[in-house]
């Protein structure tokens, strides 16, 4: 053969195979003439490289938009080559050192992607290659691409692994753009857990990019591709669209060795990329990436993402310093740095609350706050203020003493959070945790004590201790007693350094210098009006006036007042349920639940404007004090009435033997298994919302299924686990939608009306989803959907009294759900399409019925024992009496849609149970309260 | 009570059960099929998209969207696709591909000009006024392979920018070119892409 010819030709396959050739050893095979036309093809290689880099045909991203592939053994027609035992169907990808294809390991009968090295095997690094691949087959975990096999077979070096279908990170956010920090926490998370379990097989990773990141089935984040040593010293050379160098660690760009840390920072890359669609330092080459690395040219996190929690931007930060000492020592020290955001939630400032940002900033109500939040660091004078909004956390060793009397303070300054926490021991004490940080500490010197305060300055607390009120530096030294406070309700701390307290029940508001001195009453009593306490002083900023809360026996006398140090008779302001605080010209005040703020004048007394609500589930305690506290710099802590509902979710076998947890405590609400029991969706309450998650139980995690702004409830599975049916308010009532969960399309609309309505169950044809609307006339009834866009809908249980929580049979032929029957809610089962005959299942009351077979099902009593019944398909047919199963820890059976949810090949259920010792944190904190608004509640 | 239900949303992928030959589809939508038309769109945006990303001077990139050019390149072509005769998918890509070329040249043109207009602001300019793909392989060899390969063949052109800029792999190849296996089409575009490369050096085989 013509060897010129040859070299040709062989370059023109390279180019169309995305191959790297050794373009001189071609050129040198040519003569003269023919040198130019490889040169020319060495051209149209790169051509072709940058377009892919563009077209990111990376791993598995291209699938999404091809037709389907089916997962069937291919024929050898099918198939373009064989390697080995492993038959190749298709590329998918190509790389600068290998191509990926699907193929069909004809051995194991499955399908597996195959890539194949580029080079010849007896290359030192493809060696070493082949060696870390063998190390990494050894790592099993969900977030990292099994490996299954490495072997040289024609001179060829190939790596099999399993076949994710997903799309790449890079092409999420190209097509999607940045994700949301929650998301992002999740993506850092599940890679941490990979990187940890790479590292830990003793293999540094060295590429990680968003094109190696796969987001796979049901969201699950995996790390793809590995470096595998090869890939740093190659890129690095080219100088054009290349990603690597971005994603580099700087003491990689000037000859230092990969590390763990190096590794680290490349995921912190990942991240910024994912949170911004940017890159911390770019450049258009290896060179002028590290040029700005030395010049110290970088974008910062939170000038791109002010809204992102801090402790997101703090991790990223810590990541990404230049300095590798500087960084996180392992993955799961970065892992345990994210997580502390994990428990911020999602931080998105909705245009509602922008508004009303801009509309406070235009009443120059705001002029204290730029730049004021905690470690904010310069930005824009328009940039909007963060709102952050997490749940504070439980000192170690210790849990917050219960709700009565305890409520958090925050620093005026907005940096520190004073609370009360009991020991083991059973020693009361005061906690300090500083905003910025997630650490809680406690506070020496100060046992027993209860109800603290700051002073102005923010470096002094006082409370109530000995039957004292004592001051105390935050600093540390001695607690200085002022004076007498038997049984105290609080107090506060004035500019000009007077301390105002509630000494007992039955008195009314004293004062005493904050220097020491004698205490004199300020309020007194009137005890005409059947006033019995004035109680929970605060200081109205900037004024000599101050706020308090009247206990009197007549309900038209109880309520905030407005008093005054200078004298004068206080005036009632409002009647409340508990006391209130002033901040930034507003009235804070809790109604029905919810913190609401409302314009307040302190000369004249008045309240104007429209009553914003805050934020929801704020409580009161039983002592009539608002659950919350602001700072000067507008950071609100506030005692939620939700931690009484927190919930562990545990497997049962049917006889009630626990067989384990498998995640708690938490807000749970419905959980519901998939038709295969490997995977439990709930509703998952966070500070700011509820939102539907999947927990995968064969692997362990969660991970989130819709990511809006907006509230999700109710999830319910399609029979092939493919979709999900849940709730959602973003239209303002409980509207039906349906989500393909192997897409990140948005999800589709099935029903919309102006009725709050949730999906129960789906048939397991997967033609209805039973629902249950709320009628005009108040009733709930049961509906039967298809669930698509303008489906058609029925009604099968439609009468006054209640029908809720529908179940399909597994034949699909009836429908169990509950109904008020004489007063008892029970269990009834109609046939589908109903005829009209109800058999009553349940004797003694029931709820959450849930199909064993065709002929049986379990439900709750309402005293939350599990009982199992028969439901003969012959209509005429006796049933025998349901029998007991075992008691539950459900204590309130009626109160939600499913308490448990039964895998019925596992024979197991899982319950979702409430606590015996209630959730030790109970406060959440929002940083910026003005920029943080809810809709009022609609029904409780 | 009212019930409000959204309209279809044309917008959305095809669904895969849905999917049929782009052929057919083309074929439809020449027989004036608005349905054929939307799957045709959907299916060929996100990678026209991400091409012009990289043939759009980040001047312009700044000044125009992406997005609606290459919306309102497309919808033109689909617009004329009754007086176009369709020979496959390769041909409706390729003129697709070439609908928008024109109006990115146009584009680029028009800033140019208010470039020149404007104060000479960043040390860059030059750089701006670039597209990623002329950064990465200089504007002359751009211009050099676009000449080269408005000399080729049709087919072979075809072959040239479904694979190398288009990203299509063998088996649509074979399905746009009607080439018998993937294979078939991997052979035909090694050959366009070494006859592309004979003419790009000066050199057209003969």
């Amino acid at each position: 053969m013509d060897p010129e010819r040859d070299a040709i030709e062989a370059g023109a396959e390279a180019v169309v195979d995305g191959q790297e050739p050794d373009w001189d050893g071609l050129a040198s095979r040519a003569d003269v003439r023919e040198q130019t036309v490889v040169q020319q093809l060495r051209l149209l290689a790169r051509i072709g490289a940058v377009h892919r880099s563009l077209t990111g045909f990376d791993a598995a991203g291209e699938l999404e938009t091809s037709p389907p592939v089916s997962a069937a053994r291919p024929t050898a027609d099918e198939a373009l080559f064989e390697w080995g035992h492993l038959r190749v169907i298709e590329q998918v990808g190509a790389g600068s050192f290998g191509d990926v294809y699907r193929a069909w390991d004809l051995r194991l009968d499955r399908e597996v992607a195959l890539k194949l090295l580029r080079a010849g095997a007896r290359d030192e690094r493809w060696a070493t290659a082949s060696r870390e691949a063998q190390l990494l087959a050894r790592v099993r975990d969900p977030h990292v691409m099994t490996i299954f096999g490495v072997e040289e077979i024609d001179g060829r070096v190939g790596i099999w692994s399993e076949f994710l279908r997903g799309r790449t990170v890079a092409d999420l956010v190209r097509s999607e753009g940045p994700l949301s920090a929650g998301e992002v926490i999740l993506l850092g998370d599940a890679m941490c857990r990979a990187l940890a379990a790479v590292h830990q097989s003793g293999v540094l990773h060295r590429d990680i990019k968003a094109q190696n990141v796969i987001r796979a089935q049901y969201g699950r984040y995996v790390l793809a591709d590995f470096g595998l040593g090869l890939d740093l010293g190659a890129r690095a050379e080219d100088d054009g669209a290349a990603g690597t160098p971005l994603y580099a660690a700087p003491e990689l760009l000037i000859g230092g060795r990969p590390s763990v840390r190096s590794d680290l920072y490349s995921l912190g890359v990942l991240l910024f990329f994912a949170l911004t669609g940017q890159f911390p330092v770019e450049g258009r080459s290896a060179g002028e990436i590290a040029e700005h690395h030395r010049a110290g040219r970088r974008r910062r996190l939170h000038d791109l993402r002010p809204d992102v929690p801090h402790a997101l931007v703090e991790a990223l930060d810590r990541a990404l310093d230049p300095r590798p000492g500087e960084r996180p020592s392992t993955a799961a020290a970065m892992r345990s740095a994210l997580l502390v955001a994990l428990g911020q939630a999602e931080v998105r400032l909705p245009q509602r609350s922008q508004r009303l940002a801009l509309g406070l900033a235009g009443l120059a109500l705001v002029l204290a706050a730029a730049g004021y939040l905690v470690g904010q660091r310069a930005s824009g004078p328009t940039a909007p203020l963060p709102v952050i909004h997490f749940e504070l956390g439980a000192p170690v060793n210790a849990s917050m003493t219960e709700g009565s009397r305890n409520v958090a303070a925050v620093s005026p300054d907005g940096q520190r959070i004073a609370f009360v926490g009991t020991e083991p021991s059973g020693t009361t004490r005061i906690f300090l945790r500083l905003l910025r940080s997630p650490e809680i500490v406690p506070l020496a010197g100060s046992t027993g004590a209860a109800t603290p305060f700051w002073s102005p300055d923010s470096q002094q607390l006082a409370f109530f201790a000995d039957g004292k009120v004592k001051t105390m530096r935050v600093s540390g030294g001695p607690a200085i007693p002022l004076a007498d406070a038997k049984d105290s309700r609080g107090g506060a701390w004035t500019p000009d350094n007077t301390i105002l307290f509630a000494p007992e029940p039955r008195d009314g508001i004293h004062q005493v210098s904050a220097d020491g001195g004698p205490s004199r009453p300020v309020t007194t009593l009137d005890r005409d009006r059947g006033e019995t306490g004035h109680w929970w002083p605060s200081v109205i900023p900037g004024t000599r006036r101050f706020l308090f809360w009247v206990q009197s026996e007549r309900q038209d006398v109880s309520g905030v007042y407005m008093g005054n140090l200078d004298g004068g008779s206080p005036v009632r302001i409002a009647g409340a349920a508990g006391s209130g605080l002033v901040a930034d010209g507003h009235l804070l005040l809790v109604r029905d639940d919810v913190l609401t703020a409302q314009r307040f004048s302190a000369d004249s007394g008045r309240l104007s404007g429209p009553v914003i609500p805050v934020v929801r589930d704020v409580a009161v305690t039983w002592l009539a004090q608002g659950g919350f506290s602001v700072s000067e710099t507008g950071v609100l802590v506030y005692a939620s009435t939700r931690t009484k509902d927190a919930r562990q979710l545990v497997w049962y076998d049917l006889a009630g033997q626990p067989l384990g947890q498998i995640d708690g405590p938490g807000f749970f609400r419905n959980p519901e298994l998939n038709e295969t029991g490997d995977m439990a969706a709930v509703q998952y309450y966070t500070a700011a919302r509820s939102e539907i998650r999947v927990y995968d139980l064969t692997r362990g995690g969660w991970f989130r299924i819709t990511d809006g702004e907006e509230s999700t409830e109710n999830p319910v599975w399609s029979p092939d686990g493919q979709r999900m049916a849940f709730v959602s308010q973003r239209r303002g009532y409980g509207d039906i939608y349906v989500k393909d969960i192997r897409s990140t399309a948005p999800p589709e609309l099935v029903w919309a009306s102006q009725q709050d309505k949730m999906p129960t169950d789906w048939s397991p044809d997967g033609q209805w989803l039973a629902v249950v609307e709320m009628s005009a006339s108040g009733s709930y009834d049961l509906h039967l959907v298809e669930p698509r866009a303008g489906g058609r809908r029925v009604p099968v249980a439609a009468t006054p009294p209640h029908e809720v929580n529908g179940r399909f049979s597994p034949d699909g032929r009836r429908l169990a759900y509950i109904t008020k029957q004489s007063d008892t809610y029970n269990v009834v089962v109609s046939s589908l399409p109903p005829d009209g005959r109800l058999r009553t299942v349940s004797t003694t009351g029931g709820f959450d019925p849930y199909w064993l077979s065709s002929e049986r099902l379990v439900y709750l009593d309402p005293t939350g024992v599990l009982m199992e019944a028969t439901v003969p398909l012959d209509p005429d047919a006796r049933a025998p009496a349901p029998r007991r199963r075992f008691g539950t820890r459900v204590d309130t059976p009626g109160s939600s849609r499913n308490h448990y949810a039964v895998d019925v090949r596992g024979g197991r259920l899982l319950l979702n149970e409430p606590l015996v010792d209630p959730m030790s944190s109970a406060f959440s904190v929002i940083t910026n309260w003005r920029g943080h608004t809810v809709q009022p509640p609609t029904e409780r | 009570m009212s019930q409000e239900l959204p309209p279809p949303d044309l917008s959305a992928p095809v669904s895969p059960a849905a999917a049929e030959s782009s052929l057919r589809l083309l074929h439809r939508a020449k027989e004036g099929d608005e349905a054929a038309l939307e799957a045709l769109l959907a299916r060929s945006l996100p990678r026209l998209r991400r091409w012009a990303s990289g043939r759009l001077p980040r001047t312009a990139r700044l000044a125009a969207d992406t997005e609606d050019l290459v919306q309102d390149s497309i919808v033109r072509v689909l617009r004329n696709l009754r007086t176009f005769e369709i020979r496959g998918d390769g041909a409706f890509q390729a003129y697709a591909r070439q609908a928008i070329l024109n109006r990115i040249v146009d584009i680029h043109r028009r800033t140019e000009r208010s470039w020149r207009h404007a104060e000479p602001l960043a040390s860059d300019l030059p750089a701006a006024s670039l597209s990623p793909l002329e950064l990465a392989i200089g504007a002359e060899n751009v211009e050099r392979y676009e000449r080269a390969l408005a000399a080729l063949r049709e087919e072979d052109r075809q072959a040239v920018i479904l694979r190398l800029e288009l990203g299509y792999d063998f088996r649509e190849i074979a399905e746009a070119l009607g080439r018998p296996s993937p294979e078939a089409a991997r052979v035909a575009v090694s050959r366009a892409v070494a006859r592309l490369s004979r003419i790009m050096s000066g050199d057209d085989g003969s």
